[in-house]
């Protein structure tokens, strides 16, 4: 494969496009467009995405947070509430008591 | 009649008018559709969607730049934005329903297509072309498109784009430069292209 003959290929390749003639759209497009104008005209609303993108970010951090004050309440309670629910179910609430310290 | 002149009728409600500046430019926005999202219902929809919006911005026309390159600019954003939207879709598309029972095909992949001016000895290769282009950054795409397939100047393309005509310029050199180098790959990549 040497490389004249790539060249050559892709000259042609590109030259495809360069020979093509205007497409015209469908005759009825233009009624389409006409049955559109005569329906009653409403400009959407465009939210920039500076507002969408500081919006979604709020929304981040929200669960962020929450997730977070969820794992530290947790962290604080469940090495007691573990052992002790352990303790309960064996009944050996005075051991577990004096391996907590407590 | 001047476009200019069509376009201030338009905007004192003269369907007339609008149906002429409709005759006079509705080639070049369906073809440079075309070209960008390479779909002919997507093609026609935008095309729609420019003229729609042409009629109800008239009244804002102040003429700062040609018809012809307002025009172009709106395409040419709708364009872009539909490309965009169509993006995002497939990106979404395997979250929500991706996979069409009957055929197990993506449901947001388009089928190839073959555009309707271009002649059936060159379909082939002028498919691969279209899928280069499709390749390339939104910025050269536009360049290229409007350059290349509509024969637009490079100080127009610099008003539709509002760049600088040098920025024009090596937009359009890059961006044949990245055609070249895609299509040259895919040569690589399918030995015997040459005999075709």
């Amino acid at each position: 494969m040497d490389n004249n003959s790539k060249n050559r290929w892709v000259d042609e390749a590109l030259d495809s496009i360069n020979n093509a003639y205007r497409a015209m759209p469908d005759d009825a497009l233009f009624n389409k467009i006409e049955q559109r104008l005569n329906v009653p005209f409403t400009k959407k609303k465009v939210i920039p995405l500076r507002i969408v993108s500081a919006a979604a970010a709020c929304i981040i951090v929200l669960i962020m947070t929450n997730i977070y004050t969820i794992y530290i309440q947790k962290g604080s309670n469940v090495g007691r509430d573990g052992a002790q629910s352990v303790a309960a179910y064996y009944d050996i609430n005075n051991t577990a008591n004096e391996i907590m310290g407590l | 009649m001047l476009p200019e002149e069509l376009l201030l009728l338009t905007s004192q409600g003269d369907k007339n008018a609008f149906r002429q500046l409709y005759e006079m430019f509705n080639s070049r926005v369906y073809n440079t559709c075309l070209y960008y999202l390479q779909h002919v219902p997507d093609a026609e929809e935008i095309t729609q969607d420019v003229f729609i919006e042409v009629y109800h911005s008239s009244a804002k026309f102040r003429g700062g730049s040609s018809v012809s390159t307002w025009i172009y600019r709106v395409t040419v954003n709708k364009c872009l934005d539909k490309l965009r939207y169509n993006n995002r879709q497939k990106r979404f598309a395997f979250v929500s329903s991706i996979f069409n029972r009957d055929t197990g095909a993506l449901q947001h992949d388009k089928p190839d297509f073959n555009h309707p001016g271009i002649s059936l000895e060159n379909k082939e290769k002028a498919g691969i072309v279209l899928n280069a282009i499709r390749q390339l950054p939104e910025n050269q795409q536009t360049a290229f498109i409007l350059k290349q397939v509509e024969g637009v100047s490079q100080k127009e393309i610099s008003a539709i784009m509002d760049l600088s005509e040098k920025a024009v310029e090596s937009l359009l050199q890059r961006a044949k430069a990245n055609l070249r180098k895609i299509l040259g790959d895919f040569y690589n990549q399918n030995e015997g292209l040459d005999n075709n």
